[in-house]
């Protein structure tokens, strides 16, 4: 999965056109990012890469940026190396 | 978060007395998650919740969903807490649902303990009927049992109360006047321009120190404070070495991390004070080690086995001629939890937790 399928797999688990999604994205200035479909969202994404989030994580990643970082600290290196 | 209210708010959050808080910080443009944010729930279950971490929040059989015209509501018994999904008939399988909110609620409970034992912010909690003064206490108790964990209690002004004032108690304690509270029937109907003054009167009480700052930090002497965490104000002076940041705090990582902060003039000597905690797992961790450096000076070493108020002296020879510090702390145990826990899957190096760095200048003579 490369940097832009990540925002793919946003927008589809928002269920916003993909334009709507950019590197700027965050639950405060992104519509229908509320917490039960950021729950969905780390869920799906931890599907895509074969990770598991912890609570923390799941509290920290309130926006791309974060959930980039995040990834890196799990080795997948610009959100590059995942299963699918 | 163009709105300047919206950072304001973001430093508070709901314990849960009905929407009509989460409805302002959704006005202002802020959209924090929080267990209680969008929820009601009675202030026995309240109490029982906050002494008991809220433990089994997610548990299968924790949680019931119901239905009202379409849209699916949850219930946790438990703790007397019912709440809106927004979300309707046919977006999800309901056994979807209950499935993403079990992991919601556990990690949203968790976030919530996590800022109460950090007192990170303002807790509000909005009387819209009498309560008796012994719930009253039995919630200063609950909340107490965290550490200093600020109350904001919001109740209607009155005619010894005029609105958007603000009262401090004790160090644990503010009351707020409201101009009016949301009518029942249309919660988002907030008096906005009140409620943003009581925060803004409580947030300014609270950072001053006049309310729950720690009765150590000499005010006279302030020179910065760094907060870490997500809503924290660590991200500007970060180097090297530090994960994502958390909701209360940042992990250093890796074997060093560094800070850079702003000096203005010549300060003199310092007092560095750290709250920290370290990643252990005995027997595997037992502690972490903790060197700090100012300006590549070693001014102090620690060795950490758990959460901590730490301390140490920089000398004004560190400083001068410096218009900023470095702050570089090396740290040799760094552990990865998917190694040394059965189960954990957080793969980091892991060493430190940083909650809160204060700078003090030392009084002449002292």
């Amino acid at each position: 999965m490369d940097q832009g399928s990540l925002l793919g797999l946003i927008a589809a688990t928002l269920r916003l056109p993909v334009a709507a999604v950019g590197e700027d994205s965050t639950m405060q200035n992104t519509r229908r990012w509320d917490s039960l479909r950021h729950v969905l969202l780390m869920t799906k994404i931890e599907a895509a890469y074969g990770i598991d989030f912890t609570d923390s994580e799941l509290a920290a990643a309130t926006s791309v940026a974060n959930i980039r970082q995040i990834l890196r600290d799990h080795g997948l290196v610009c959100a590059g190396s995942a299963r699918s | 978060m163009s709105n300047p209210d919206a950072g304001l708010l973001c430093h508070f959050e709901s314990l849960g007395r009905g929407c009509e808080f989460g409805f302002l910080q959704r006005r202002a443009g802020a959209e924090p998650m929080g267990l209680l944010r969008f929820a009601s729930i009675s202030l026995e279950g309240l109490v029982r919740g906050l002494h008991t971490r809220f433990a089994g929040i997610g548990d299968s059989d924790g949680l019931v969903l119901s239905q009202n015209d379409g849209e699916y509501w949850i219930d946790v018994p438990k703790f007397g807490l019912r709440y809106h999904t927004e979300l309707y008939e046919g977006e999800m399988t309901p056994e979807e649902l209950v499935q993403l909110e079990r992991r919601k609620v556990k990690f949203l409970a968790a976030g919530l303990i996590d800022s109460l034992k950090s007192n990170s912010k303002i807790f509000v909690y909005l009387q819209r009927e009498h309560v008796t003064a012994d719930d009253f206490e039995a919630l200063l108790v609950a909340l107490a049992s965290y550490g200093p964990a600020t109350l904001l209690w919001v109740v209607p002004s009155d005619r010894t109360h005029p609105p958007d004032r603000v009262e401090v108690i004790d160090d644990r304690l503010m009351v707020g006047y409201l101009g009016r509270l949301a009518p029942r029937e249309a919660l988002h109907d907030v008096d906005y321009a009140s409620w943003i003054a009581v925060c803004r009167k409580a947030h300014d009480l609270w950072s001053a120190g006049k309310s729950a700052r720690r009765p150590d930090d000499d005010a006279d002497g302030f020179v910065s404070e760094i907060i870490f965490g997500i809503r924290g104000n660590s991200s500007g002076y970060l180097g090297p070495g530090w994960a994502a940041a958390e909701a209360a705090h940042t992990w250093a990582v890796g074997n060093r991390s560094v800070l850079a902060l702003p000096l203005q003039g010549e300060p003199g000597d310092l007092l560095l004070k750290l709250i920290v905690g370290p990643f252990v797992s005995p027997p595997v961790v037992p502690m972490q080690r903790l060197a700090v450096l100012a300006n590549d000076v070693e001014v102090a070493n620690f060795t950490l086995t758990r959460e901590a108020k730490l301390q140490c002296l920089i000398p004004a020879g560190n400083l001068q001629g410096r218009d900023h510090l470095d702050l570089t702390f090396i740290h040799p145990d760094a552990a990865t939890p998917a190694r040394v826990i059965p189960g954990h899957a957080d793969r980091r190096d892991l060493t430190i937790a940083f909650h809160r760095i204060v700078l003090q200048r030392v009084p002449a003579g002292a």
